[in-house]
């Protein structure tokens, strides 16, 4: 952290009256390393008032009492502080910030737009869950779960709803991969973002229309403007499947070119439950990204671009056959088989590769007006590997390139936010996988108008915003004819061709209410929609992971969702809460469900189908963030996620809605020295069971509620130039117990893991 | 600078297609078609505790095929194996393209072994005639008279798997245990009778 260095430039006595005790001061923010103005910044006074620095970056507060002045200062680029002045007579005096760095920095709860609350990942949770996966990074916001397919996949869920209802919004551009596989996890590299986030309405006008669930904002911070090197370097340690990561980021700049660049390698390899080994199911991981900037005047460009390539082990047992199959490893609990140690990662497997380049520019037109535009092209290629009867297992079984390209341009005011986007995503199925791909090729365009707009009115806000979206989608594929049979008694196939349009209209209408200076009440409403995925539509195939026969339907309509999101922020010297309150009612609720009555009768047995289908459903919940200051050096955080989710045609419970989760910390901060900060934390998470369940909709009832503790103990260094040492040491699941999650797709199979001792070190130049 | 941009954007739009490609019909090679399970009456002679079969002449050999869409034989096949007897039993196989296929499971012996469920071992013997204990050729010696439903079942077992599976483990009812999926899962019903049955 750096120290606020208050210059004082000058001191004049002006229009000073004896009779009224009253002082006003004025200043300037500017940076301490450029020393250039810093617009925008917030300026705090005590709980009470909080003014805006002007685009000169000056600000001016009058009437304020003699004595003790606090102040907080805050900028959403540099760090926030914290100063006390001892006003005697009116004041004119310069405040210094210190830019944020590549440091994993950030604040708790920040204000998005005007009526929109973001949950942003605080930097200590960040540097704890260094080395994880984006799902588990995200998994400590209220109201965030995760959906397992055993230990090595996840995909973050919100108030849940996931996969193609949450949009990944990476660097400024919609990350698009194949989310409609309940086992395909997004491709992201959380190191190359030093701000995450959680949206849990539906920003459906600016980001596009299908996030009826949410969105996850990753975003680069600014680059350091007064250094030609500067940079981390990040190493961490696992026992619970001997793995290891190193992340390395370097940044800099020079005249009006600026640059990052970060590379990530990940491996491990067999994890651990609390007592045996779970087979197959090593990673590796190797990503890179680079940011270039040029700036000159009013114009901006940036190049940014970035690959996450992965190889996942899957759990062999869990890839098996029918439902007696499934019934027969309920029944004993565990896997039949023992597994030993092992790196080596075979059939059943994934490899995944993306590659995202971006090329942005923006034209600040003059203080109030903006053009934003990019251009953007992404290729996902996802090879999913079997145990095969015929074909070597290097052959995959799925063989899937997605490639998109999206192009935007915003015109934006103060407070007015205009812009066209467009997108051409193309789906092709590589041949030679000796398999009929489970969903055909397709072409999916979208072209969509939007604008927004915010009122100020007093110390309050109100926003509203329309989008109109227009989709095509021509599918091609070969599918099974099951209805008919060829001389020969095999299934014929046919070419399967289909084209159809979407559009549709969002809109969003919110307010923000400044109760009093220490409460806020933000309400948001939102309507959001979402086209059925190919999958949904086409798919036609056996899936291993399940033992399930699953069918799309093609007559399946788009859904529509309305979210209802009130936000209670109150923030005191001792106490910041937040709570969300959310309802949301969805229109042609699509989901996979089994038809009791209607088995799949094939040469390896029967099995069960799961058909897509759609009925109307209505979600809500509460979630809860408290951070209580207990002491001086003592924290408690507190977090609470509770949803209810029901199928309101058929008035029965939804499959795969999380039950109610509490978390919650002490954190002991202490100092080693001046120079030195450190704490220790001890952190419980209490998983209740999921009494909401519909009997006989699946081939388990929801396992047990359980208890995991964590501890955790950081230290952290700085010298005196600046750079920081961090060193910390956790124990996770510390008690080795033996737990299976509802929301873990491989439950029926093995246990979740067990006891992770991780050291990690993180340096910072 | 803005010639590079230009460029960038030339190529990336050259060496990006904006539509799908034409799809490629796959042959699934994965799955099979049809298969039939052939019994042949043998005579059994053992010599120095090696047991060797004959094809026993004058007898026709019995066979049940399995097809889509039900896979089961059509309502009321039943097949009479006499008690005393033995069989060969061999698996035919097609692929989807109506292609032999059954020589893939010898192919990859580690994964597979066939299992005969549904009789005990008081009323029949089983015995794999081959080697690595696939199972897609065996014979079978009825013991005494029973009624049932027997189910062939070809696993496809996990790595590894295989090592811990015995030759004693063919009508093992808690087979699900050998991970794994079913390659194959054929049911039929089969009497099997004294040589005097008329039916």
């Amino acid at each position: 952290m750096t120290r606020i260095t208050l210059i004082f430039i000058n001191l004049f006595i002006s229009f000073l009256s004896f009779g009224q005790q009253k002082i006003d001061i004025s200043g300037k923010v500017i940076n301490k390393e450029t020393k250039e103005i810093v617009v925008h910044a917030f300026l705090k006074v005590g709980n009470q008032i909080t003014v805006l620095t002007n685009h000169q970056g000056e600000f001016h507060l009058q009437d304020l009492p003699l004595g003790n002045l606090n102040l907080d200062i805050s900028h959403i680029a540099y760090a926030s502080k914290k100063i006390s002045i001892d006003l005697s007579k009116d004041t004119i005096f310069s405040i210094e910030l210190t830019p944020k760095s590549i440091n994993l920095d950030e604040i708790s709860i920040q204000k998005v737009g005007t009526t929109n609350t973001a949950n942003t990942l605080k930097i200590e949770q960040r540097k704890e869950s260094q080395g994880k996966n984006l799902a588990e990074v995200l998994a400590d916001i209220a109201g965030v779960s995760t959906l397992k397919t055993g230990a090595t996949i996840a995909k973050p869920m919100i108030n849940g709803l996931f996969g193609n209802r949450i949009i990944l919004l990476n660097n400024g551009t919609r990350h698009e991969s194949q989310q409609w596989g309940l086992d395909h996890a997004p491709e992201i590299d959380p190191f190359a973002y030093q701000k995450i986030s959680i949206l849990k309405n539906a920003e459906a006008i600016r980001y596009g229309a299908d996030a009826l669930g949410g969105l996850v904002k990753m975003e680069p911070q600014d680059i350091v403007q007064n250094k030609l090197v500067a940079g981390s370097v990040n190493i961490g340690a696992n026992s619970n499947g001997r793995g290891g990561f190193i992340n390395t980021q370097l940044e800099g700049n020079k005249n009006n070119f600026s640059y990052r660049a970060g590379i990530t390698g990940i491996k491990a390899g067999n994890l651990k439950t609390s007592d045996y080994y779970i087979g197959n199911t090593g990673k590796t991981e190797l990503n890179g990204n680079i940011l270039l900037q040029y700036k000159k005047n009013n114009h901006k460009i940036d190049l940014y671009t970035s690959h996450f390539g992965t190889e996942l082990g899957i759990f062999q047992g869990a890839h098996i056959g029918t439902k007696e199959d499934i019934f027969a490893r309920i029944a004993y609990g565990r896997p039949f088989e023992n597994y030993d140690f092992s790196y080596a990662i075979t059939a059943p497997k994934q490899t995944v590769n993306h590659q995202l380049a971006k090329l942005g520019y923006s034209y600040q037109i003059d203080n109030n007006q903006k053009l934003e535009t990019y251009y953007s092209i992404q290729k996902n290629h996802r090879r999913e590997y079997d145990l095969r009867r015929v074909q070597s297992d290097n052959t995959p079984m799925a063989d899937i390139v997605l490639t998109t390209q999206q192009l935007e341009a915003v015109y934006k005011n103060r407070n007015t936010k205009i812009g066209v986007f467009g997108s051409l995503q193309i789906n092709n199925n590589t041949s030679g996988t000796g398999t009929t791909p489970i969903i055909p090729n397709f072409d999916n365009h979208n072209v969509a108008l939007f604008a927004s707009h915010k009122i100020n009115y007093g110390r309050h806000y109100a926003e509203i915003g329309a989008r109109y979206d227009y989709k095509y989608f021509d599918a091609a594929g070969y599918r099974f004819a099951h209805d008919q049979l060829n001389s020969d008694g095999s299934t014929p196939q046919y070419l399967l061709k289909d084209r159809r349009d979407f559009s549709n209209f969002s809109g969003v209408i919110g307010n923000t209410l400044s109760l009093f200076q220490a409460l806020t009440w933000k309400s948001n409403l939102a309507l959001a929609w979402r086209a059925p995925s190919a999958s949904e539509l086409y798919s036609d195939g056996i899936h291993h992971g399940t033992g399930t026969y699953e069918i799309g339907n093609i007559n399946l309509q788009s859904e529509q969702g309305l979210k209802w999101v009130n936000t209670i922020t109150y923030k005191n010297q001792w106490l910041n809460l937040n709570a969300d309150l959310f309802g949301q009612v969805i229109d042609n609720y699509i989901y996979s469900q089994p038809n009791p009555d209607a088995v799949k009768q094939t040469i390896r047995g029967t099995f069960p189908i799961f058909q897509y289908q759609q009925d109307d459903a209505v979600f809500y919940g509460l979630d809860l963030q408290a951070e209580v200051q207990l002491t001086q050096n003592w924290d408690y955080l507190l977090s609470f996620s509770s949803v209810r989710a029901k199928n309101t045609t058929k008035n029965s419970y939804l499959p795969y809605i999380p039950a109610d989760r509490v978390q919650q910390a002490i954190a002991y901060n202490f100092l080693l020295r001046d120079n030195n900060s450190s704490y220790i934390k001890l952190k419980h998470q209490y998983q209740a069971k999921q009494s909401r369940y519909e009997a006989n909709s699946d081939f388990a009832a929801p396992p047990a509620g359980y208890h995991t503790f964590d501890i955790i103990a950081n230290t952290t260094w700085k010298t005196q130039q600046s750079r920081t040492i961090s060193l910390l040491l956790s124990i996770e699941n510390m008690f080795n117990t033996a737990y299976k999650d509802y929301l873990d797709r491989f439950r029926y199979y093995t246990h979740s893991i067990g006891r992770n001792t991780a050291i990690k070190i993180n340096y910072t130049f | 600078m803005k010639n590079y941009i230009l460029l960038a954007l030339i190529s990336i739009f050259t060496f990006s297609s904006c539509t799908k490609d034409d799809p490629t019909q796959e042959l699934d090679q994965e799955q099979l078609n049809s298969a039939t399970l052939i019994f042949t009456p043998v005579v059994k002679e053992t010599k120095d505790g090696k047991a060797t079969y004959t094809p026993m002449q004058g007898e026709e050999a019995h066979s049940i095929k399995f097809e889509a869409p039900t896979y089961l034989p059509p309502v009321g096949t039943h097949l009479h194996l006499h008690v005393g007897h033995t069989y060969k039993l061999e698996l035919k196989t097609t692929d989807f393209a109506g292609r032999a296929s059954e020589q893939t499971f010898l192919n990859r012996p580690e994964n597979h072994q066939a299992f005969l469920l549904g009789a005990e071992n008081t009323e029949l013997d089983f015995v794999y005639a081959d080697e690595t204990n696939v199972g897609i050729t065996a014979y079978i010696t009825v013991k005494q008279e029973a009624s049932v439903v027997l189910n062939y079942v070809m696993r496809h077992l996990r790595p590894n798997v295989k090592k811990n599976i015995t030759a004693e483990d063919w009508n093992n009812t808690e087979y699900t245990k050998f991970t794994g999926d079913n390659d194959l899962d054929l049911k039929f019903e089969v009497h099997f009778v004294d040589e005097d049955h008329g039916h």
